[in-house]
Parts: C-alpha cells; sequence; structure tokens
C-alpha cells in the first residue's frame, strides 16, 4: 500500500521509497521523515486529487499524489 | 568586514531576527520561502547576512539553492567569523536537519557556530520549557534561547553573539571534534524527541483550524470569501481614504490658485501640478489597502493553505500551488512577485509563472482602473442589492486579468520548450502556524508601500506632466487642438480609432508605455489644460462630460489589464529568464494583445449597453 492511499487520520510505517525517484528528492524525503521504519500520519486529504496533508514528526506537510505514490507503508493499528 | 551568516529552514525567523538585529525592514511573513535572495546589514562591527531559508544543504527549490550555494562559499572564506543558525523551538526536528549539516560543515572549516532557539515565547504559552544546556551539550555549540517577536532573550543573545564573533579564534580551539553524523535524519529526530515539545500541543490549535480551513466545503467556501473580501475592499475600504485626499488637493489647488497672478504660472501650477501630478496622489491610500490586506493574510498563515488548495486546479493549467503566492504579491507589484517564483519546483512552471504574472493587476493599474471605473459605474449602484456596484467592477477587472494569466499559463504550457536537463521537483509544502500578524512590520510596509508609490511613479509623473503641459500650452495663444502636443495627437489619432478614442487618450497611452502610472497624469494634465473652469474638478466628472462611450471606456480599462507596460518588469523578467528576447518578446506580444482586445471590445461589445 502506497502512502497516497492513506486514509484521514489514519497512522502507519514508511517501509519503502521507490528507488526510481530522482536521488535528490530521496535525500528530501529522507530528511523529512519519511524515512523506512519512521511514522506518518495523514491529517487531510485533499478534495478532487488534490495534495494530502500529512504529519511528520512536529510538522505538517502537504505532498501531492505523484510522490504520495511513490512511498511503500504498512498500516498502523 | 567580518562577516556573519545566518542560515535556517524556511519561516524560523531568520528574516524577523535579521530586522532587530540590523535595523532593516526585509520582508517577514508567516509562508515558508519569503526571502529569496541574500540581504545584507550592518550588526555592531560586522555584516550580517540573511539567507532564503532551506531544509537542507541539499537544496531543492532555486531559493535554496541560493541559500546552500552562498553557505558553501561564505564557510571557505576568511572574511566569514561566524554561522549563526536560527532554530524554531516548536519545530525542532524539522530545524535541526540543517543545523546539524551546517554544524558539520562549518567545524570543518573552523568557523565557530551559534545556535539561536526563536519562537521561544510560543514555547513559553504553551507551558512548556527547553533544556537549552542540555541541548548545547549535545550540539557543542552555545543555544541561545529567544524570541525575535517578543524580543525576550534578544539582550543576552546579541552579547554572547558580539563576543563569539569578536573572538572566533578562542572558540575555534574549543571546538569539539567534528561529529559524523551520517544520518542527520535520525540524529535531530533524537535530539527533538529528547529536547524539544511534545507535537501534540504544537500542533492542536493548527490541526483544528485546519479542520474548518481545509474541508472539502467551508474549506472551499472560506477561500472564495477571503478573495472577494480582498479584492473588494480595495476598493470599499479605500473610498473613503481616497475622497478625503481628492477634497484636499482640490482645496490646495483653490488656495494657491488664489495667492498666484494669472498667468504662466498660475496656468502651469493649476494644470500640470494640481491637474497631472495631483490627480495620482489620490490613489495612494488605495495602494496602502492593498498592501494591508495583502499582508494581514500573508503573516496569518492562511497563505500556505490557499496554495495547497489551489494546487490541483492550478497544475491543470501548467502552474503550481506555489505559483499562488506570487500571482497574489503581483497584485501589488509584479518586480518581487516575478522573484517570489524562486519557490516553484519545478523550472517549467516557474518560467510559466513568471511570464504570466504581469497580468495580475499590480498597484500602477489602481488609479486607471479607479478613473475608467468612476467614469463607467454609477457610484450609487449596487449588485445583487448588497454589493457596491463599483467594488465588484473592480473586482471583476481583477478577476479577468487572472483568467486571462491561466489562459495565457495554458497555451504557453502547451507551447514553450522544456529544458529537459532540469529534472521537476514534487510540490511540498509546510504548512506554518497559524498566528495573529505581527503589527509593527506591518504598519511600516504599508506606510512604504504609500512613500514608495510616490518616490517611484512621483518624478516621471511630474517629468510627463511637465512635458505635456509644455508641448500644450504652445505655441503661446492657440488652443490646444493646435498645439505641438495637439498636432503630434492628430497625427497618431489613426492608432487609436478603432479602440472609439480621441487623441488625448491617444497621447496619454503612447506616454503611459514605458510606465502604466503615467496615464491619469497625463491625462489629468491634458484635461486640466483645456478645462476654462478654474476649479480642479475632478477628473472623473470631466472625462465623463466629454462622452467617453462606454464601449470604448471598457475596450480602453481592458486594455490596461493585459498591456505589460512596466520597464522594470522587463527588466526583471530578463534577469530571472536570462533572456533578453524573452522578454522583450512578452512585452510586445501584450501589448500587441491588449490592442486587439480593446478594439474588438469597442467594435462588438455594443449590445451589453443598449
Ligand atoms: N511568535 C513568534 N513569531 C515569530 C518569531 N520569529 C518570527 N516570527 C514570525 O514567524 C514568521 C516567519 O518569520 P520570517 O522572519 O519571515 O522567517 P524567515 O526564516 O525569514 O522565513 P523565509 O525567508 O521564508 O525562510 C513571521 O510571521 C514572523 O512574524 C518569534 O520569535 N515568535
Ligand atoms: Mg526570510
Amino acid at each position: 500500500m502506497t502512502l497516497w492511499e492513506l486514509g484521514k487520520s489514519q497512522s502507519a510505517l514508511v517501509s519503502q521509497v521507490d528507488t526510481a525517484l530522482d536521488p535528490q528528492i530521496i535525500a528530501r524525503l529522507y530528511e523529512m521523515g519519511l524515512a523506512p521504519g519512521r511514522s506518518v500520519q495523514c491529517v487531510r486529504r485533499g478534495p478532487l486529487g488534490g495534495p494530502m496533508v500529512m504529519q511528520l514528526g512536529g510538522s505538517v506537510f502537504a505532498m501531492e499524489q505523484n510522490l504520495a505514490s511513490c512511498i511503500e507503508i504498512a498500516l498502523q493499528d | 568586514m567580518q562577516r556573519i551568516l545566518m542560515v535556517g529552514k524556511p519561516n524560523c525567523g531568520k528574516s524577523l531576527l535579521f530586522n532587530q538585529l540590523t535595523g532593516l525592514r526585509q520582508k517577514v511573513a508567516n509562508y515558508p520561502g519569503i526571502t529569496v535572495e541574500v540581504t545584507r546589514g550592518r550588526f555592531d562591527r560586522f555584516e550580517l547576512v540573511d539567507l532564503p531559508g532551506a531544509y537542507s544543504l541539499n537544496g531543492l527549490t532555486r531559493d535554496e539553492v541560493i541559500a546552500v550555494e552562498e553557505i558553501k562559499r561564505s564557510l571557505v572564506d576568511d572574511n566569514t567569523s561566524m554561522v549563526l543558525v536560527v532554530l524554531d523551538a516548536t519545530r525542532l526536528a524539522q530545524s535541526l536537519i540543517l543545523g546539524l549539516q551546517v554544524k558539520q560543515l562549518a567545524v570543518q572549516h573552523g568557523k565557530p557556530v551559534m545556535f539561536a532557539l526563536n519562537f521561544i515565547d510560543e514555547v513559553k504559552r504553551v507551558g512548556e520549557s527547553i533544556d537549552t544546556e542540555g541541548l548545547s551539550n549535545a550540539l557543542g555549540s552555545p543555544v541561545m534561547p529567544l524570541s525575535a517577536r517578543s524580543l525576550d532573550g534578544l539582550h543576552e543573545f546579541k552579547q554572547a553573539l558580539l563576543s563569539m564573533a569578536d573572538w572566533p579564534k578562542v572558540h575555534k580551539d574549543a571546538q569539539p571534534p567534528a561529529a559524523d553524523y551520517s544520518d542527520v535524519a535520525s540524529r535531530s529526530q533524537e535530539l527533538a524527541s529528547e529536547f524539544g515539545i511534545q507535537h501534540d500541543i504544537v500542533l492542536k490549535n493548527q490541526n483544528r483550524i485546519d479542520s474548518f480551513m481545509l474541508n472539502n466545503w467551508t474549506g472551499g467556501l472560506i477561500f472564495i470569501a477571503v478573495m472577494f473580501v480582498l479584492f473588494q475592499s480595495i476598493f470599499t475600504l479605500a473610498a473613503p481614504l481616497m475622497d478625503g485626499v481628492e477634497s484636499f488637493i482640490e482645496q490646495a489647488a483653490s488656495g494657491v490658485g488664489a495667492l498666484t497672478q494669472e498667468g504662466m504660472f498660475h496656468d502651469f501650477m493649476h494644470d500640470a501640478m494640481f491637474g497631472g501630478v495631483g490627480s495620482f496622489l489620490v490613489f495612494v491610500p488605495q495602494i496602502m489597502v492593498l498592501t494591508l490586506i495583502i499582508g494581514l493574510l500573508e503573516d496569518s498563515g492562511y497563505l500556505a493553505r490557499a496554495a495547497l488548495m489551489c494546487h490541483r486546479p492550478l497544475s491543470f493549467f501548467g502552474l503550481s500551488g506555489r505559483s499562488f503566492i506570487p500571482y497574489l504579491s503581483g497584485h501589488a507589484c509584479a518586480i518581487p512577485a516575478i522573484m517570489a517564483a524562486r519557490t516553484i519546483e519545478s523550472p517549467h512552471k516557474r518560467l510559466v509563472t513568471m511570464l504570466t504574472i504581469p497580468l495580475m493587476s499590480c498597484s500602477a493599474r489602481l488609479p486607471v482602473y479607479a478613473l475608467l471605473v468612476a467614469v463607467l459605474v454609477p457610484a450609487d449602484g449596487t449588485f445583487l442589492g448588497v454589493f457596491n456596484l463599483q467594488g465588484a467592477a473592480f473586482f471583476g477587472l481583477y478577476f479577468f486579468g487572472i483568467v486571462m494569466a491561466l489562459i495565457i499559463s495554458q497555451v504557453l504550457n502547451r507551447f514553450l520548450p522544456r529544458d529537459l536537463e532540469k529534472t521537476d521537483m514534487p510540490f511540498i509544502l509546510e504548512l506554518p502556524t497559524y498566528r495573529l500578524p505581527h503589527w509593527k512590520p506591518l504598519f511600516h510596509r504599508v506606510i512604504n508601500s504609500g512613500l514608495q508609490f510616490i518616490r517611484r511613479a512621483g518624478p516621471i509623473i511630474f517629468v510627463v506632466s511637465v512635458g505635456i503641459w509644455v508641448l500644450g500650452y504652445f505655441p503661446l495663444n492657440a488652443s490646444l487642438e493646435d498645439s505641438w502636443l495637439g498636432q503630434i495627437g492628430h497625427y497618431i489619432e489613426p492608432i487609436f480609432a478603432p479602440m472609439g478614442l480621441d487623441w488625448r487618450y491617444g497621447v496619454a497611452i503612447l506616454m503611459s508605455f514605458l510606465a502604466r502610472e503615467v496615464f491619469v497624469g497625463a491625462l489629468g494634465t491634458l484635461f486640466g489644460m483645456e478645462g476654462a473652469d478654474e476649479d480642479v474638478a475632478g477628473l472623473a466628472e470631466r472625462v465623463q462630460a466629454e462622452g467617453l462611450t462606454p464601449e470604448a471606456g471598457l475596450g480602453l480599462v481592458l486594455f490596461y489589464v493585459v498591456a505589460l507596460q512596466c520597464v522594470a518588469t522587463v527588466a526583471m523578467l530578463k534577469g530571472e529568464s536570462g533572456s533578453n528576447k524573452l522578454a522583450w518578446g512578452l512585452y510586445v506580444a501584450y501589448g500587441v494583445l491588449a490592442y486587439v482586445i480593446a478594439v474588438v471590445v469597442n467594435q462588438f461589445s455594443g449590445f451589453m449597453f443598449a
């Protein structure tokens, strides 16, 4: 399951980031806290396929579909 | 001069702290990515350098890359005496990523580092505290808690900063060996969970407000309401102020008129000074109101939400959600807006955004809009029974500019060649905390916007008014029609005839091709010279009395929405796109498009007014 499929208020653990992504982008994702083993929570789903809003550590980020669907996650209760 | 470099993640308060230390007034607002260029100021004996925010040394957007390049350059420079890393105490994990990376690099180059733990007022407000000593030991550099807004801890911080900058050598020797944070992200996470405050406390308010602001239904309604109030109030809030300035100028004109003898000087004061220059001063309040409202929006934290909600619809036109902020600030002035496009993640979207920013109705167009709306729309009319009709007409003009920008973006997106070497970066945007706007800087900004408009536009309007007056006054005792100006005007009249305008408008339009704000002043001088009556009646009434047809008036005002009459914007576009041809090509293209629209409207919109 990918991050993009995470529903509102659900939490998950990042399991893998698509290695086909630009290395610079992968580095940024890791720095933001989207690294394997880290937890992420979906705060909101945008309407009409707009960016989703997620909480990572103490910050809130919006991210668009192209990228969010490159991140594999495992649901947490 | 020795240099102190300020670095930090976007929106951590660098520029506000920079302003407090240097006394300068750099733009500060609650949106990540406000500062987009390197800014220098003076703090005591040092040169203080404020950089754009960056999340890490691996910069993605243009503004981040500018910051990272400057950091790397400065660290090898002997003139850099130290690095000041600004941290957001409420977002420690994200702040420490760049902090740790910079610290590591600085130690390698023997530069001391100090951490400014900003936003301490907000930490206190939620009843928390941070163990700065522990954090300082863990980081191996001094950590000074402070608030750039409430000024808590600022005094101690300044002293500590100066003593470190003065004797960097001492600290250099005392530096612990560079720790190797091969995994900066997990290290900053560790530090944040040891020293930072609970996420839930920090984000409670923000998430609660966002459940309305980003809700599928209320969020959309709030967005539309905010935009409508923004554009409507430029007109309605400013109207009483403008009336005030106008009556002041009228009184000054009749006062001076009574003092001076009949003759050339008298005519000059009356026509060129009060008629020309005066008629543009009337619009200063409107520009200040616009700055106030945009400033309120920017400092509240709402902009990031607006950008997020617009991302999907704007993507459809080949733009990004991040294009929203340059577009919005383009309504004040295109020049900073074009620079603000540096935060856009994709080079192609950034270019399309820059090329369409000039279609946003900047404040220099306000005088033209206000004049023509006053001429064409009855003052007491209402729209749907509640909204002032003139206000609604204003909104319509702004809206027309935005729609044109979207259409042209779509076209550019199709036809503009893409630079395949540059990869598109994804849309990632941090949503900052909501905050009450900070009044003091906002107040300065509002006052400044008025003064700057006068300073920038004043001299050129003065020169044009005097020039027109001289050309129109001679040969002596000839009527305006037969003056030198009249002769020139009649020569160019055929160009403007299809727009339904006579030679006087033609002269004013021609004059405004390098700076659009000249139009009203030029027209004011022309009508002022013609008017036989001695009091300077409002220019709008004169234009009305002369009978401008509604079709021609509508065409004229739409002409001003589209035409790119601003040399400074062309220069900026050239600088940011690196292409002279593109910038001047755009100037010509928008000019031609504006003319075509005006002619078509003049010829075919008659049915609307029948
Ligand atoms: N409460 C509080 N607000 C602050 C403090 N410092 C800055 N702010 C606010 O935080 C927001 C961001 O401040 P800026 O100075 O623009 O931040 P910046 O780091 O220069 O941001 P960029 O230029 O975008 O990287 C503004 O709304 C400031 O008023 C502080 O210590 N306390
Ligand atoms: Mg800044």
